[in-house]
C-alpha cells in the first residue's frame, strides 16, 4: 500500500488532509484512492490530462429545490469555488464537465434531467447532492425519484439536508482527488442502479 | 375597486387574457403567420427560478403567446404529511419554500396552535417574529442577488450573498443549522435562544441598513437597469386583486395590504414598521418595494431585539409540549407524557382552520383539517408563488424575450412553493 | 355560483386566497388514521382511549372543496365557502368570479379528481400528463419504495 513507504499523501498530490488536524492520519477514503492510484498507474501524460480535468470542472446549472440555495453559496465569496476553478457555472449542459443534481427529482423532472446528462460530453461526472439526491430523502413516495443513480450514474453522493456548502466542497474535493488518482468517471464504472 | 356585477365576467378594461387567466393565446392576426417562433423555456434554464417551464410564442422578439408549464418539483408534500405525526410533519414544512423556510413552520404550527387553543408565551411570539422577519430579509437577497444576475448585474450576486451568509450564520447561532432550521415546535420554541445570539444580531442589525445602501447604490440609478425594469410588466391593481396576488406583487401594484397591518399575527401590531407600497405596478415597483421591505425589516428585528420578553420559550401544555428533561428524573407523569407524545404523537382537536401569514412572497396560507387523531387528516399550504405564476400571462403583454426574464423573477417565484 | 357571486359583489370578497379539495374518505373510521376513540368514553377494553372522546362529526359527503374569501377592507374578513361532492360529482368552476381560482381549480382535478364545469383549461397541472389516478385521494397509495437498511441482512 502506498501509505506504507513513509511519504505523505499530500506528497503524492492528494490535498484532502484536514489542515486543523495535521496528525490525524489518512481517513479510509484517501487510503483507498491512494490504493487505486497505485493500482491505475497513470502515466505522466494521464496525469497531465487529470490535473487539468479537476483544475477546471465546469459545473452545469441545475438546480432544483432548496440544495440550489447552498450551491449558489458556494459560489458566493466565502465559500468560494473559483479557487477550484469551477466558478464558471455553464448553462449549456454541452459545455459542462460536472452535473451537480441539488434537490429532490420527481419522475416528472427525471426525463429532462437524463435528457441533460446526455446531452454532456464525456468525460461527465455527476454529484448527487443532498439527500433527496442522493436516495430520495424524507420524501419516500409516488412522485419522488428515490435516488437519481437511478437514472444517471452518480460518482459523489454529499449527504445533507441540505448539505452545508463545505460539505458540498468536500464533495468536489474527493471528486477531485478520484479523478487525479485515476479513477473513472461513474459511467464507466457503473450503470445507472436497476 | 369597481367590480362588474351584473353577470359572472371579468370586469372591462382588465388585461387578464381570456379565457384561460394563465394562458396567453396568439393574436387572432397572428395565429396563422408563418413568423410565429415557440420556443420552450425549459426546466433547465438559468434564468428561471427553479425549474419553471414557459412554452412562449415569438414573433420577433415579442412574447404574444405564453403558457406555464409546473409540476417538475412536485414532491407530494401533503400526502407525506398526512403519514406523519404532527410533530414530525412540520419538518416538512420548511422545505416547501425553501427561500423563507421558517415561514413555513411559522403558519403550519400557527395552525396547529389555533386547532389547539393552546397560549404561546410571549418569548416564543417575539421571537419566532424576529425569525420570520429574518428569513424576509434573507429571501429578498437571495432574490435580488439572482433577479440582478439574470438582468445582467452579475456583481450583486456576490454583495447580496455576503450577507445572506450573515443571516444564515444567525439562524446557526439559534437553531444549529443554516436552513431548514425546523426551530418552531407547537407551542412555542424548540429550545431557549442562546446567550451570544444577541451580540451577533446586533451587529448584523448595524450591518444590514448600510449594505442595503450598498445594493441601491450598485443598481438603483443604473441607467441599464431602469431601462431594464421600469414599465416593464405592467400589472394594475385591479388585475392584481382579481388574480389573488399578495405580497410585493400587489403593493407594487398601488394597493396597500399586508397581512402583518391588516390581520396581525405574532406580535406584529406592537412593533413599529412601515409598509412600503408603489403605485407603478411595474418590475422596478417591485423591485422597490422589497428593497424598503428588507430596510422595515431590519428595524423590526431591532425592535424585537431591544424588547424579547424573558420567561419560557414554550407553552407548559404536557399534553402536547415534551416535559424539561430534569422532570423526567422524578416525575412519573412526566415521563408517561414525555413518551406518548414520542411515541404516539399528541392529539389534535377536530377541525379545519386556514392561517395566513405574510412571507416575503405573499400571502403564505396554511390549510389543516384534523379528525382529532395524532397524524393530520389534510394540510394545503396556499403558496403565493403558485398564483404568481398565473399571473405571468398578464403581465406579459406587449413584452420583448428579454423582458420576459425579468417579469418572471420580478414575481419572486419559489418553484417548491408551486409545486409543492 | 350565486353564493359566489353574492360574496364577491355585495359583500366585498374580492380576493380568493385558496382552493383546498380535501378527501374525507374514512373519516372516523377506526384505524385509519390513527383515531382511537371511543364515543362512550374510556373503555377499559380498548386499551389507548382516554377520557371522553367523541368520533369526529359526520361528513355530507366525500370531498370537500373549500375556497378560502378573503376581504382587503379593515379587519380582514375570512369567509370558507364549502361545496360538498360525492366522487363523480361536477362543481361549477369560478374563473370568472374569481379568475385566481383557474389554477387552483386544476390543482383540485389533478390531485383529487373534482371536476369542475366550465374550466376554460381542465388540464393536469402538477403531475406527468399522462399519470393515472388522482394522488392525494385517501385510497391512493403513498408509492415509495421499502426503505432498505444497511445492517440487515
Amino acid at each position: 500500500m502506498a501509505i506504507e513507504d513513509g511519504k505523505k499523501l499530500r506528497d503524492h498530490g492528494l490535498q484532502s488532509e484536514r489542515l486543523l488536524w495535521p496528525t490525524k492520519g489518512p481517513g479510509v477514503f484517501e487510503q483507498e484512492v491512494a490504493a487505486m492510484e497505485q493500482a491505475v498507474g497513470l502515466t505522466t501524460l494521464e496525469k497531465a490530462v487529470a490535473w487539468a480535468q479537476s483544475k477546471s470542472m465546469w459545473p452545469d446549472t441545475f438546480g432544483l429545490a432548496c440544495c440550489a440555495i447552498e450551491m449558489m453559496s458556494i459560489v458566493s465569496s466565502r465559500y468560494d469555488i473559483a479557487r477550484f476553478g469551477m466558478e464558471a457555472f455553464r448553462s449549456s449542459p454541452r459545455q459542462a464537465d460536472l452535473l451537480i443534481v441539488s434537490g429532490r427529482v420527481v419522475h416528472k423532472m427525471a426525463a429532462p434531467l437524463r435528457q441533460v446528462y446526455d446531452q454532456m460530453l464525456e468525460p461527465k461526472w455527476v454529484i448527487a447532492m443532498g439527500a433527496c439526491a442522493s436516495s430520495g430523502g424524507m420524501f419516500n413516495n409516488y412522485t419522488t425519484l428515490q435516488g437519481v443513480d437511478k437514472i444517471v450514474a452518480v460518482d459523489v453522493h454529499v449527504p445533507g439536508c441540505p448539505p452545508r456548502p463545505e460539505a458540498l466542497v468536500e464533495g468536489i474535493v474527493r471528486l477531485h482527488e478520484k479523478v487525479m488518482a485515476g479513477v473513472p468517471p461513474a459511467y464507466e464504472i457503473r450503470g445507472v442502479a436497476s | 375597486m369597481a367590480l362588474a356585477s351584473e353577470r359572472p365576467r371579468i370586469y372591462e378594461g382588465t388585461r387578464i387574457p381570456s379565457p384561460t387567466p394563465s394562458v396567453l393565446e396568439v393574436r387572432e392576426d397572428l395565429r396563422n403567420s408563418e413568423d410565429i417562433l415557440t420556443v420552450n423555456f425549459g426546466p433547465n434554464h438559468p434564468s428561471t427560478h427553479g425549474v419553471l417551464r414557459l412554452v412562449v410564442d415569438l414573433y420577433g422578439e415579442e412574447v404574444v403567446g405564453l403558457a406555464a408549464v409546473v409540476g417538475y418539483l412536485h414532491t407530494g408534500f401533503e400526502k407525506n404529511m398526512e403519514q406523519k405525526s404532527w410533530w414530525k410533519a412540520i419538518t416538512y414544512a420548511p422545505r416547501i419554500d425553501y427561500l423563507s423556510f421558517q415561514n413555513n413552520e411559522l403558519v403550519f404550527v400557527l395552525a396547529v396552535e389555533k386547532l389547539l387553543e393552546i397560549e404561546v408565551p410571549a418569548r416564543a411570539t417575539w421571537m419566532r417574529m424576529l425569525l420570520a422577519e429574518l428569513n424576509r430579509i434573507h429571501s429578498h437577497l437571495v432574490w435580488l442577488g439572482t433577479a440582478a444576475l439574470e438582468l445582467g448585474a452579475i456583481s450583486m450576486f456576490w454583495y447580496c450573498f455576503r450577507e445572506r451568509d450573515r443571516i444564515l450564520d444567525l439562524f446557526e447561532l439559534v437553531a444549529g443549522s443554516r436552513m431548514h432550521t425546523r426551530y418552531f415546535q407547537v407551542g412555542g420554541l424548540a429550545e431557549d435562544v442562546p446567550t451570544g445570539f444577541w451580540d451577533e444580531c446586533a451587529k448584523f442589525v448595524e450591518v444590514m441598513p448600510k449594505a442595503v445602501d450598498d445594493y441601491e447604490a450598485l443598481v438603483d440609478r443604473n441607467e441599464i437597469w431602469l431601462e431594464r425594469t421600469q414599465g416593464i410588466g405592467l400589472l394594475s391593481a385591479d388585475d392584481a386583486i382579481a388574480l389573488g396576488q399578495s405580497g410585493p406583487v400587489l403593493r407594487g401594484s398601488g394597493v396597500d395590504w399586508d397581512l402583518r397591518r391588516a390581520e396581525p399575527y405574532l406580535a406584529y401590531d406592537q412593533v413599529d414598521f412601515q409598509v412600503p407600497v408603489y403605485q407603478e405596478g411595474d418590475v422596478y415597483a417591485r423591485y422597490r418595494v422589497r428593497m424598503e421591505e428588507m430596510r422595515e425589516s431590519v428595524k423590526i428585528v431591532e425592535q424585537a431585539m431591544r424588547r424579547m420578553p424573558g420567561g419560557p420559550w414554550i407553552a407548559d401544555d404536557r399534553k402536547v409540549v415534551l416535559p424539561p428533561r430534569e422532570e423526567l428524573h422524578t416525575s412519573m407523569e412526566s415521563l408517561i407524557h414525555h413518551f406518548k407524545i414520542v411515541t404516539e404523537g399528541f392529539r389534535v382537536p377536530e377541525g379545519e382552520v386556514y392561517v395566513a401569514s405574510e412571507s416575503p412572497r405573499g400571502e403564505l396560507g396554511c390549510y389543516v383539517v384534523s379528525d382529532g387523531g395524532p397524524k393530520p387528516w389534510r394540510v394545503k399550504f396556499r403558496a403565493p408563488s403558485f398564483v404568481a405564476l398565473e399571473a405571468t400571462a398578464t403581465c406579459m403583454r406587449q413584452a420583448l424575450v428579454a423582458d420576459m426574464i425579468a417579469i418572471v423573477g420580478s414575481l419572486d417565484t419559489v418553484m417548491g412553493e408551486v409545486d409543492r | 355560483m350565486d353564493a359566489a357571486l353574492h360574496l364577491r359583489d355585495e359583500l366585498g370578497f374580492n380576493f380568493l386566497s385558496d382552493v383546498a379539495a380535501t378527501d374525507y374518505l374514512g373519516w372516523g373510521a377506526k384505524g385509519v388514521s390513527g383515531y382511537i376513540g371511543t364515543p362512550r368514553g374510556r373503555d377499559l377494553n380498548e386499551p389507548a382511549t382516554q377520557g371522553h372522546q367523541r368520533l369526529p362529526r359526520e361528513k355530507p359527503s366525500r370531498f370537500s372543496v373549500s375556497y378560502h374569501l378573503l376581504g382587503l377592507q379593515a379587519g380582514a374578513p375570512r369567509v370558507r365557502l364549502q361545496a360538498w361532492v360525492d366522487d363523480g360529482e361536477h362543481v361549477p368552476s369560478l374563473v370568472s368570479v374569481w379568475p385566481t381560482a383557474d389554477w387552483h381549480e386544476r390543482e383540485a382535478f389533478d390531485l383529487m379528481g373534482i371536476r369542475f364545469d366550465g374550466h376554460p383549461n381542465q388540464r393536469r397541472l402538477l403531475m406527468d400528463d399522462d399519470w393515472e389516478g388522482h394522488p392525494l385521494r385517501k385510497d391512493y397509495p403513498i408509492g415509495g419504495e421499502p426503505v432498505r437498511f444497511s445492517g440487515e441482512e
